[in-house]
């Protein structure tokens, strides 16, 4: 038998998130605001603060007018000023196209009937020409591998939008790092500027550790949106403000699960199934004491049972579903305390507020009709069998709910299965695809199977778009046609940052060429231009996605996998 | 909606159509009116729209009905096509050597219609539940991958081992098994003899091989197995492609030997319609 290879275990800063930080450069950050308030005595001996600073931030440069952050982007970190000012465009925002985003329009019928005899007969033909049009702003290489975009004129954006100015000590960027939403102002350079870039890992802990940052945090949290959130959550619809307040104030804002749970998801997929509930860490468990009602405020959750020595899967919670209201309901009505009846497990990354039971018996349960509540909940085993285990109200199989689940295609608001029964491999929806798109399939009619559906390799437009982390140009972003995922191609760079965070492996690079089928090469260097190209479900297109309108036996769907009524309905046509 | 429903639904008017159609050419001919113009006219507008079927398909980019709806709408369509051909002819054998060609050609267009239907329902469950999805057109690639190991492997037997027990073998029983797909009529029939027979044939060599080349047969007897699965998706969705290519020139040469139909009609109508 060979002998096993040992190694060090690995550890949580193996990977620092920059370059090495030297101690005169820790010490220096540990000056600042607000770092120099922070008590290290109050962080754990595995995670000091110094260490923090030291794996979990990086020191950026940024000259005159490049843009930090724009609004609506995904981001994984927040923003401390080090040295020089910032300006914060607050109103009006700045145009689509200066943040170098496609502004996609409907195409008209003739439009549309062109393609017919337009499309060139080369794969990925573009104009070179239009490469150089943009003239707001412009880009410039920072160090060996960064990318910035730069206003081209800052003093017209000064003067036609409003700005806050944001000094030495001042931070950005935390609520949506922490809460994993967009961000929701753009952010640029003014003159000459030293930042802190905070991984989100280092926030998070020190949140965890810090009570004035949590404090500061929370509050943020609060004024932005968490009254809106809860008074459009359904529980509340109805409440006065003073409750809506009241109930706020007492909202615990609580995070689960693993930011970068995309560049763990490979190797999960591979994993067994006890392997992957393992890595979900739990919310809430089967039988413990109700204490709260749990609202997902973003990412996904796993609502299990258990099953013998495993746990079955019998739905799955995305943004605006709630946790734990049949029991809180139930307990109030019969003066009972019945514990939770199903765990609730982080899938990749969640954000949760937990209203306490007290807050529910005090201002939501006497306020609501007694229509609107829930059945009584009938006494469970401790441990069903697996000779229970049948279709779940959702109508899904539990097979397949697993399925989507332990893939995390629950991500997915457009997610492409296709029944293979039905399915006669005509690839028609291949064919359509390419004539909406130049010429060029956006998607492979291929994937990973569940019995005889098929989740392709196309684009799904994901309620939580990882690829939109990073890009250092904001070629890729919502739409604000219909909040599709799409990349403005000529404000790419080719850099791969989304193909390779896209965890569905959805994002194809490719070498572009001129209309005479020429390879269209960087000045530079002599090596082929790349694009990131995917789907962009027909965004231009007047009939919507051309793939699902192609298909002539019902066989491909379009399938917003929040919509679990729908997806039933879809796979139970047979 | 489920497919039993819309199957139902589709089938409770299509059977309504096809009652009014029968009714109304009753009528027609207790009318003492020719009623053969009347069928003719419906039947030959009846073909014009399955045919659509196919421009619709080209044009994936018009907002225009979807292709399964469409389809549907060809499927039943065609189902009243055969009531009205059998209402314009009657239930006979066509007599002049046109009409025949013309009703041959109509039979032959629903006849391969409703292979093709049977074949979309029938061979895409059955390549389900063969093994991995595989592109059509990658197969070939696949199979001269699979090729090129089994000669490979061969080769190797007889460099390392030093014996030609097993390229004698292939050579005889399983080059000609590897140039391409194979065994086309017999998987469309279900049949596993063709695999059956080569396992046997390689099982049968087993006593003249040393424990080495046991291992290579082994090898060897897996790229088979492989190989005999390309074949299966081969036959299946080849089959799915080539009726196609009967149901559709067909349906354009009816519409052409239906327009000359039409016009002699017309010319030796002698003034009666």
């Amino acid at each position: 038998m060979t002998e096993p290879v040992l190694i060090q275990r690995p550890q949580r800063w193996d990977a620092p998130f920059g370059p090495k930080m030297s101690e005169v450069q820790v010490q220096g950050v540990l000056q600042l605001e607000p770092f120099c308030n922070m008590d290290p005595d109050k962080f754990s001996r595995a995670t000091p603060l110094a260490d923090i600073i030291r794996n979990d931030t990086r020191i950026r440069n940024y000259r005159n007018g490049d843009i930090i952050v724009r609004a609506d982007d995904y981001g994984d970190s927040a923003f401390i000023v080090i040295e020089g000012k910032v300006q914060v465009v607050t109103r009006p925002g700045l145009s689509e196209r200066l943040l170098g985003r496609t502004t996609t329009k409907k195409k008209g019928f003739f439009e549309v009937l062109r393609q017919l005899w337009s499309n060139p007969r080369d794969p990925e033909v573009r104009d070179p020409t239009r490469y150089g049009a943009r003239r707001e702003t412009g880009s410039r290489q920072h160090g060996t591998d960064e990318t910035h975009v730069f206003l081209q004129d800052v003093p017209a954006v000064l003067e036609h939008h409003r700005t806050v100015r944001l000094g030495a000590g001042e931070m950005f960027g935390e609520i949506a790092a922490l809460g994993r939403t967009p961000r929701t102002a753009t952010v640029f350079a003014d003159g000459d500027v030293e930042l802190l870039e905070l991984r989100w890992q280092g926030l998070r802990d020190i949140r965890r550790r810090d009570d004035e940052f949590r404090q500061h945090v929370d509050h943020l949290y609060r004024e932005r949106g968490q009254k809106e959130y809860l008074r459009s959550t359904p529980l509340f619809r109805g409440l006065g403000a003073s409750d809506l307040a009241k109930i706020a104030d007492e909202t615990l804002f609580e995070t689960y699960g693993d930011f970068d749970w995309h560049t763990k998801y490979k190797k999960l997929a591979e994993a067994s199934a006890a392997e992957r509930l393992a890595e979900e860490p739990v919310i809430a468990q089967e039988g413990s004491y109700p204490d709260g009602v749990l609202l997902i405020r973003s990412g996904f959750a796993r609502v299990s049972v258990q099953v013998g020595n495993g746990h079955r899967t019998i739905s799955y919670l995305g943004r605006g579903q709630a946790f734990g209201f049949e029991e809180i309901a139930h307990n109030w009505r019969f003066d009972e305390t019945v514990p939770y009846q199903r765990t609730l497990r982080a899938v990749g990354y969640v954000d949760v507020l937990r209203v306490p039971t007290s807050i529910m018996e005090e201002y939501v349960l006497p306020n609501m009709p007694p229509d609107q509540l829930p059945p009584p909940i009938e006494a469970r085993g401790a441990a069903g069998s697996v000779a229970d285990v049948s279709d779940e109200a959702s109508g899904i199989k539990p097979g397949m709910l697993e399925f989507l689940v332990e893939n995390r295609y629950i991500n997915g608001t457009a997610t492409m299965l296709i029944n293979l029964d039905r399915c006669v491999r005509c690839d028609d929806c291949v064919k359509a695809c390419a004539a909406t798109h130049g010429g060029n399939p956006r998607f492979n009619r291929h994937g990973r199977r569940y019995g005889r559906y098929m989740v392709a390799n196309a684009c799904m437009h994901c309620v939580d778009p990882v690829c939109m982390i990073g890009c250092p140009t904001g070629a890729i972003s919502r739409s604000s046609l219909g909040g599709q995922v799409v990349i403005n191609d000529d404000t790419c760079i080719g850099c791969a940052t989304c193909a390779n965070s896209c965890p569905y492996d959805n994002i194809r690079m490719v070498e572009i060429r001129n209309d005479r089928g020429a390879f269209i090469l960087d000045e530079d260097t002599n090596r082929p231009i790349v694009k990131a190209t995917k789907c962009d479900l027909c965004i231009d297109q007047m009939g919507g996605p051309a793939c699902q309108r192609a298909c002539p036996h019902d066989a491909l769907e379009r399938v917003d996998m929040r919509d679990l009524p729908a997806l039933a309905d879809w796979l139970n046509r047979e | 909606m489920k497919f039993a429903a819309r199957r139902r639904r589709n089938l409770a008017i299509t059977i309504a159509v096809s009652a009014i159609l029968i009714g109304a050419h009753a009528v027609y001919t207790a009318a003492l009116r020719d009623s053969a113009f009347l069928s003719g006219w419906l039947l030959l507008a009846t073909v014009l729209f399955l045919a659509l079927l196919n421009i619709r398909k080209k044009l994936p980019m018009l907002p225009v009905v979807s292709a399964s709806a469409w389809l549907q709408w060809h499927i039943y369509a065609g189902w009243i096509s055969i009531v009205l051909f059998i209402l314009h002819i009657g239930i006979r054998f066509p007599d002049g050597w046109l009409e025949t060609i013309l009703a041959g050609l109509f039979v032959l267009v629903v006849g391969s219609g409703a292979v093709g239907l049977a074949l979309s329902r029938i061979n895409a469950r059955r390549l389900t539940r063969h093994g991995e999805e595989v592109v059509f057109e990658r197969i070939p690639v696949f199979i001269a991958t699979l090729r090129e190991e089994a000669d490979a492997l061969v080769v190797r037997s007889v460099a390392e081992i030093g014996s030609t027990t097993i390229a004698d073998f292939y050579a005889t029983h399983l080059k000609a098994f590897f140039d391409g797909p194979r065994n086309v009529v017999r998987h469309l029939g279900q049949s596993n003899r063709a695999l059956f027979t080569l396992l046997t044939r390689i099982g049968d060599i087993e006593r003249y091989l040393s424990p080495k080349e046991r291992e290579v047969s082994a090898e060897l007897l897996d790229l088979v197995r492989k190989k005999d699965a390309l074949d299966y998706h081969y036959a299946h969705q080849a089959t799915l492609k080539a009726w196609l290519f009967v149901h559709v020139p067909l349906t354009y040469g009816l519409l052409i030997v239906a327009a000359a139909h039409l016009v002699l009609a017309y010319a030796f109508t002698g003034g009666v319609s």
